[in-house]
């Protein structure tokens, strides 16, 4: 059985559709949230734990596709499984170009959906623990005093703690007070753990 | 018309002439019988009635023989007269008397053999002019009979056919809703195999999951029954069948129509409008063959609204109450907002075999017209406000809805 601290979202508009995926998706141990509209989906409040979206297609209002894109501009990367009631060759195309994970017609061996399924909360894990990394980083980063910060970029690039001083102007006692500070604050265990961290910083920046 | 003159007599000549020799000789010998027994037996009158009858009989030739014969036996003292001692010359005024009525009654008697004849004859001219009018009237009634008959099987063959086309055109339009229809199918199919699948699980994970797979299970009876209905719906656009009058709600009909063009309404993205007036009466028509002109009408607007933004795409569909020239009516509307009719199509929108669509067959409208006419109703073409189509169906109402 899967672990209950993942959760899937299903936007179909289709009532028997709907329902009976939430069944076999809850059957299978997951915790299921299930949608009408896209709309429904867009305004509830989604709790930070890895998710994955089973999507159909073809919806009045915003359709799954649209859905897709409008996540992406929010900056939601939720992993998304389409699902429609007829093969569309151009769609799916365009929905996996768009990041979809998986694409199904209806009806679909069970099977696939679940495998589909684990592999989006899976991946969602990962994503989910960088997430939480990167905002235990942030949160770390964020504690910096401006100068600790400037000492910070400075040390990463592999400058000594004379070079450092003489491109910052100050004493290399401060500097190396300040680096201390930094490594504390930041909880680096040595200066390649420092210089990965400042790496991911960079990335997201 | 013949009218013919004079007396002509229907006895041969023989007959005429034997009657007066007959009578003067009966007369006579009677005459003598009589007297043989009293001699105051008068010896003329039986005489006279011999000439008398000869006249009436045979005309004024063997009257006048009869007269002649009578004197002539008085003369020839055959007969006593009346007055003894006279001679023949003395017969002479009696020859005249005899004369002068044989005269008056063989005129009598002729005039009444005209007016007989003329009576019979025409008589005989009102029988034959009866018999030929007969034959005529006979001869007009078939020729008629035989023309309605003629008129009735290709009324019938007309309606046969009428069916048969609509028929096609049904189930012609069924095929531009393949996708729809197979779609409508496939949602509750899918949704039993989820069901069906999540049972199995339920099973095999080894819990005490009797409540849900119950909850399952009649989950998956009503997703089979959504699918039933679906496939009941279709079946009866397609079945041909015989006009069927019956009582049909207008938002029944509105419903129904919805319900099958749903997939596709959704999937061009069309927003249908429903303005249906309240407690309109419902309608006296063929279910399956009136869904079929709306179905029509409600294709041909999403047709209409295809290439427009998705905003503008919308039909509208109302009815309402309406009293027309043939009593209170129902006018059914489908309206669009897309380009409109044409003007120089538009004598011709009803036109079979004309269409502006090219995958079109150019049927639909005729046959709904054929349809809704056969209801004694109208299909039209109407004006409407703004950009758009509107077309009207004009059905006589049924009954008064009941509640």
């Amino acid at each position: 059985m899967n672990a209950g601290d993942c959760i899937v979202y299903v936007v179909d508009d289709d009532a028997s559709s709907r329902q009976s995926l939430e069944f076999l998706i809850r059957a299978s141990g997951y915790t299921v949230r299930a949608f009408s509209s896209s709309k429904d989906f867009l305004a509830s409040a989604r709790p930070e734990i890895p998710a994955c979206l089973v999507l159909d297609v073809r919806m009045p209002g915003l359709t799954g596709l649209e859905l897709q894109g409008e996540l992406a501009k929010r900056g939601v990367r939720l992993p998304i499984i389409f699902i429609t009631g007829h093969g569309d060759i151009p769609m799916s195309v365009q929905a996996m170009k768009a990041g979809a994970l998986e694409f199904l017609t209806k009806p679909f061996p069970d099977d696939n959906m679940l495998k589909a399924i684990t592999l989006a909360i899976d991946r969602d894990r990962v994503a989910h623990r960088e997430r939480l990394e990167m905002a235990e980083l942030r949160r770390r980063h964020a504690r910096l005093t401006p100068r600790e910060r400037e000492v910070m970029a400075s040390v990463v690039t592999g400058l000594l703690n004379k070079q450092v001083a003489a491109e910052l102007g100050a004493s290399e006692k401060t500097i190396k007070a300040h680096r201390a500070k930094v490594m504390q604050k930041m909880e680096a265990s040595s200066l390649a753990d420092l210089v990965r961290m400042s790496e991911k910083l960079d990335a997201v920046a | 018309m013949r009218v013919r003159t004079g007396t002509p007599l229907r006895r041969n000549a023989f007959a005429r002439y034997a009657v007066p020799v007959a009578t003067v000789a009966a007369a006579a010998l009677v005459t003598l019988a009589l007297q043989s027994f009293s001699t105051h037996v008068p010896g003329l009158p039986l005489l006279f009635c011999a000439a008398i009858y000869s006249a009436w009989y045979g005309g004024l030739g063997p009257g006048l023989l009869a007269a002649l014969l009578s004197s002539g036996a008085i003369a020839l003292n055959l007969i006593p007269p009346p007055s003894p001692g006279n001679s023949v010359a003395d017969e002479l005024p009696r020859l005249v008397t005899f004369t002068i009525g044989v005269f008056f009654v063989s005129w009598i008697s002729g005039r009444q053999r005209q007016a007989e004849q003329l009576l019979e004859q025409a008589r005989d001219e009102l029988e034959a002019k009866v018999r030929e009018r007969t034959a005529e009237l006979s001869r007009a009634n078939s020729e008629l009979q035989s023309e309605i008959a003629e008129r009735l099987s290709a009324e019938q063959a007309l309606q046969t056919m009428q069916l048969e086309l609509a028929h096609v055109s049904r189930v012609t339009m069924m095929g531009e809703l393949t996708a729809s229809i197979a779609h409508e199918v496939n949602q509750p199919l899918g949704a039993i195999m989820n069901y069906a699948n999540a049972c199995r699980r339920l099973l095999a994970s080894g819990m005490d999951n009797a409540a849900k797979v119950d909850e399952a299970l009649s989950r998956i009876a009503g997703d089979a029954n959504r699918a039933s209905d679906v496939i009941a719906r279709i079946r009866a656009l397609s079945r041909k069948k015989p006009t069927e009058r019956a009582t049909l709600p207008v938002k029944d009909l509105v419903d129904e129509v919805l319900a099958i063009a749903k997939y596709e309404i959704q999937a061009r993205s069309v927003t249908v409008r429903v303005d249906l007036a309240a407690g309109l009466p419902p309608l006296h028509v063929d279910r399956v063959q009136m869904q079929q002109v709306l179905l029509n009408l409600v294709i041909n607007s999403m047709d209409a609204v295809e290439a427009l933004p998705m905003k503008d795409r919308v039909i509208e569909i109302s009815a309402q109450a309406r009293d027309s020239e043939d009593g209170p009516a129902i006018a059914l509307r489908v309206r669009d907002h897309g380009p409109g009719v044409n003007p120089a199509e538009e004598g011709r929108l009803f036109e079979a075999f004309h269409s502006t669509k090219p995958q079109g067959l150019g049927m639909g409208l005729p046959i709904s017209r054929s349809i809704v006419e056969a209801h004694g109703g109208r299909l039209h073409l109407v004006p409407c406000e703004g950009r758009g189509a509107a077309f009207e169906a004009l059905l006589p109402a049924g009954e008064e809805a009941a509640a």
